[in-house]
């Protein structure tokens, strides 16, 4: 295996190879920072360039463009609260609170370390799972992924803001949200009120632009302020963004396997590891009062996770050929185009396409965050501007972000309507992550369940994985319970 | 039934015939050589999108990106050329149909089965009409291989084993029907698992042991899992060269003597499965565009370019088919059967697929005042308007009392239950089902009992309060006001050891 990774390594180490790749991560940075031009969409529009490259080349511009994006979307996450990407939803939470307590720097300097470790934490995790990767993601079947949304879903008790009921509801008409449209198993439309536009169902990029940046802009404009509150950034933001990083390492670490895992898992999703990091690590650190109001931490765990995520997306799709998301289906028919055949076959007589790979990708994240982090200073300037220069331009971002859903008008009309109400929950004090997270978990719960009753009726409830998912879950919803109730008794006790 | 596999093997070397021929002859270049300097003029600096109706990594999308890789070379004017997926065949063919411009800058590519299937089967999801479509061409790949774990094998013939587990995405593709078929005549031991959502979640399902069975074209996916997981080919729909010694799956039902229902019924269902990729134009799109296309589309399969990559993808193993002959295969392959879809509806409910049927319009009572042309055309009125219905051949469904028949034995004077659908600017008879006009002999219990002689024979019907519907000069009137001597319009079934009126209509 050493060999091979050596082997790749030299055949990365080339300038034109070189080229391709810090080519790839520039683009893929710049997609990641506009929102709705990266992902999917721009590498389908690089894939015919890619597609008469040699395989080296191919593979090292492929993976620059595909594997950085998560890590250029936090400028728009932290400064504007416009999630760049799906990846970068949970970021908002904590960043734009960060932002607007004039600390845009330090929460996008230690976000761009977190996500270079996160990312090469990844990939180690990807190098050294190689031999027990099949065992991994086939211990996987669907009720196994069932009891996982299910467990995304019980997260939402600790967004909720200390309002529980008002969470449910919102992330339960999140996921009655996500099931507008023509149902992918039966064909039936569902909730069109006889509407062509409405048989896709909603756009994700939709919700979240209307859910979070709408009313942030709406709210900054009535402030009549800047984003941020304080009138100077500060000097040592961007070191402070680093030893952050490294103070809270053990979360890095934590978030970034949860990444890795549920980049593994094809099916979950790739916009789901920013939540679940999110969600585990407001359960599971101390002191969590803070979150949501501009803790760091709620910054480095998603995006320590989102950029570890691509190590495990990638490892499910060279090992079995088979991808977990829109941008892994694409690269994988480009490396098919360019000769490479991923598949179990792959692990034997090409392992050494599986390095360069590995290599492509920790160098991409290194360039990526080192890139993002030289544009950190001047980026953080967008805190100060006025809200008239701002809120125009960020609007405008929004909309056009939007158009490019369908391209048609009626995304507008529906961001409209969505970001009125994400605005009167903003002002009403409901908690508004869970209504996306309900949608993001609504299609894979339904999907999930319907395929394990129908593969196993209920005899699926006592496989052993859904059992200790299922303690897992409840571990999740009791474990704030249990730790509020023992808060009291010491309060008590020291009263 | 060998006509199946022989018709579709013709139709294949038929299109290799005239597709090469077209290329030695330039025909290609001779059919759009009239339009090219305003279709250069239209296409210069635009964007043209190939609208992918499933999600990105499948067969569907891997022939559309392949196309859509080299066409740009060969429209005039050389417009930049987009790729998008949609995340489903309906939502696909949905919107080709009712929100994508007719202006030719928009391509749909769509699977037969995915498509044609819902249309076949009535599904209420359909919201297009195929045949307003404009057809560029298609790509024919491989049949089916139906493939099975090699250790789940002993599972197959033994009903009070584990059943085996098929996967599969919608339940229309010809895999479908095939494991459908083996089940019901072949006694294969299968259980059904759908709503996978894309292939690629089918293969990976296979390989965690979820399923142990599916079906596949693609000849890299077929070997993959052959070579690698365990798995052994189980029957081919139609003979392939690369599958020699694998059994043909219609050989095997021609030996158990399926009724000619069932023959049609599977025609009918794996018939959505014998145009594979194909490419299509919203309705309306201008005739000039749609011939630049297909003349572009053809052109682009012959590219050595494409045939390079088309060989490591499909193994060789493609036909280009155009525009016309694309046009000409859909056609046949939704012109349903009235025989087929019965035994279809009934396989559907024992094997618990998803019976998502179109709710039909309701039918109606009218007395034809005229037929015409050997009942192709019917006129009668209704609501006091005077309708005239064209009866198609093959999509009109007739019966006179409860048997099928054909549309020549429609007269002047029957009176059927009928409803009806636009088609194009005309409007066409859906269900025709006329009543069997008797006079009674003799009415006995008042109104209890019908005696009369139909068809030769001597006839005793009963007659429901509750359920036989009974009107007379076009009033709803008791059962006690039928008398001897008076001539009606009956349907009838049968109910336990008793024939009963369904509709008695008398003038």
């Amino acid at each position: 295996m050493f060999e091979a990774l050596f082997e790749g390594l030299a055949a990365l180490a080339q300038p034109v190879p070189l080229g391709w790749l810090i080519f790839g991560v520039v683009l893929g940075v710049w997609g990641g920072a506009l929102p709705g031009v990266g992902g999917p969409a721009q590498l389908a529009v690089l894939l015919p360039f890619a597609m008469l490259m040699s395989p080296v080349n191919a593979i090292a511009f492929l993976i620059g463009v595909t594997t950085v994006g998560n890590t250029g979307n936090t400028f728009t996450s932290v400064l504007v609260a416009v999630p760049g990407g799906s990846g970068a939803q949970a970021t908002v939470l904590d960043g734009y609170p960060m932002a607007r307590n004039g600390e845009a720097r330090r929460a996008l300097s230690a976000a761009f370390m977190v996500s270079m470790l996160g990312g090469i934490i990844g990939a180690l995790i990807l190098f050294s799972s190689i031999p027990v990767m099949k065992t991994i993601v086939r211990s996987f079947g669907s009720p196994e992924l069932f009891m996982f949304t299910i467990w995304g879903l019980s997260m939402i008790g600790t967004m909720s803001a200390g309002a529980p009921l008002k969470g449910l509801s919102a992330a339960v008409l999140g996921v009655l949200l996500s099931t507008v449209g023509q149902d992918i198993k039966s064909g039936v439309i569902r909730f069109d009120i006889d509407h062509p536009y409405l048989w896709e169902g909603i756009s994700v990029v939709l919700i979240s632009l209307s859910i979070f940046a709408i009313p942030e802009m709406i709210a900054l404009a009535a402030r009549k302020g800047r984003v941020a509150d304080v009138s100077e950034l500060g000097t040592t933001g961007l070191w402070e963004g680093i030893k952050d990083a490294f103070r809270h390492k053990w979360l890095v670490l934590r978030s970034a396997a949860i990444g890795t895992w549920v980049g593994v898992l094809p099916g979950l999703g790739s916009d789901v590891a920013d939540w679940f990091a999110y969600a585990s690590a407001k359960q599971t650190e101390k002191n969590t009062e803070n979150f949501g109001k501009g803790d760091v931490r709620g910054v480095i765990a998603p995006e320590s996770s989102n950029n570890a995520k691509e190590g495990g997306a990638l490892l499910t799709t060279l090992a079995f050929g088979i991808p977990g998301s829109t941008s892994m289906a694409l690269l994988l028919i480009a490396f098919v185009a360019v000769g490479l055949n991923p598949g179990p076959a792959m692990l034997e007589g090409e392992l050494h396409y599986i390095m360069i790979i590995i290599v492509a990708l920790v160098l991409s994240q290194i360039l990526a965050s080192g890139i993002c982090w030289a544009m950190v200073k001047p980026a953080a300037y967008v805190c100060f501007f006025p809200f008239y220069v701002l809120v125009p331009i960020i609007v405008a971002l929004t909309f056009l972000s939007a158009f490019a859903a369908h391209f048609t008008i009626l995304d507008i009309y529906v961001l409209l309507g969505l970001s009125l109400f994400g605005y009167l929950m903003k002002v009403t004090g409901w908690p508004r992550a869970p209504i996306v997270l309900g949608f993001v978990l609504g299609e894979k719960v339904e999907l999930y369940l319907w395929l394990s009753v129908a593969r196993y009726d209920m005899d699926w409830v006592w496989r052993p994985g859904v059992l200790i998912l299922g303690t897992l879950i409840a571990f999740t919803l009791l474990w704030p319970v249990w730790k509020a109730r023992k808060a009291a008794l010491t309060a008590e006790a020291g009263a | 039934m060998f006509q199946i596999h022989k018709s579709r093997t013709a139709c294949v070397s038929k299109a290799i015939t005239r597709v090469t021929a077209a290329a030695l002859l330039g025909g290609v270049g001779l059919v759009s050589a009239a339009p090219v300097s305003a279709a250069e003029e239209f296409y210069k600096g635009k964007t043209f999108t190939v609208m992918v109706a499933t999600r990105a990594g499948g067969g569907t999308d891997t022939t559309g990106r392949l196309v859509a890789r080299f066409w740009g070379d060969h429209i005039p004017g050389k417009p930049d050329i987009i790729v998008r997926n949609k995340p489903l065949q309906l939502i696909g063919a949905n919107d080709l149909h009712n929100k994508v411009r007719p202006d030719g800058l928009t391509v749909g590519v769509f699977a037969g089965g995915g498509t044609l299937g819902p249309v076949l089967r009535g599904s209420s999801a359909v919201r297009f009409d195929l045949m307003e479509w404009g057809y560029v061409g298609a790509i024919e790949r491989g049949a089916s291989v139906q493939i099975v774990r090699k250790s789940a094998l002993a599972r197959m013939r033994d009903p009070k084993a584990k059943p085996i587990a098929m996967g599969s995405v919608s339940t229309d593709r010809t895999q479908d029907a095939t494991a459908v078929f083996g089940a019901e005549y072949l006694g294969w031991n299968l259980k059904f698992v759908l709503g996978y959502p894309n292939s690629n979640a089918i293969y990976l399902a296979y390989g965690r042991g979820e399923i142990d069975m599916f079906g596949s074209g693609t000849v890299t996916i077929l070997n993959r899992f052959i070579k690698d997981e365990g798995a052994m080919p189980l029957v081919v729909e139609a003979a392939r060269p690369d599958f020699p010694d694998v059994p043909v799956f219609t050989d095997l039902l021609r030996k158990k003597n399926l009724s000619p229902e069932a023959w049609a019924a599977f025609r009918q269902w794996t018939g959505s499965g014998a145009i594979d990729k194909y490419f299509a134009l919203p309705p309306k799109t201008p005739k000039a565009r749609l011939d630049t296309l297909r003349a572009s589309f053809i052109a682009t399969t012959q590219d050595p370019r494409f045939k390079e990559q088309a060989n490591n993808i499909f193994g060789g193993g493609y036909i280009p088919l155009t525009g016309p002959q694309t046009r000409e295969a859909i056609a046949g392959a939704i012109t349903p059967d009235p025989k087929g879809l019965a035994v279809i509806k009934r396989l559907r409910a024992k094997y618990g697929l998803p019976k998502v049927s179109r709710e039909g319009k309701p039918l109606v009572a009218v007395t034809f005042d005229k037929v015409q042309r050997g009942g192709r055309v019917l006129l009668f009125t209704h609501k006091g308007k005077n309708m005239k219905l064209r009866v198609s051949g093959s999509r009109s469904e007739i019966t006179i009392a409860g048997k099928i028949a054909p549309r020549a034995a429609l007269k002047p004077g029957m009176t059927c239950m009928m409803n009806w659908a636009k088609r194009g600017d005309r409007v066409e008879a859906r269900k025709v089902n006329c009543l069997a006009r008797v006079t009674f002999d003799k009415v006995q219990r008042g109104g209890r009992v019908l005696r009369f002689s139909h068809d030769g024979k001597d006839m005793k019907l009963r007659v429901s309060g509750s359920r036989s519907e009974i009107s007379i000069g076009g009033e709803i009137k008791p059962r006690s006001a039928l008398k001897a001597g008076m001539t009606c319009s009956l349907s009838w079934a049968k109910r336990g050891d008793r024939v009963e009126a369904r509709k008695v209509i008398c003038p």
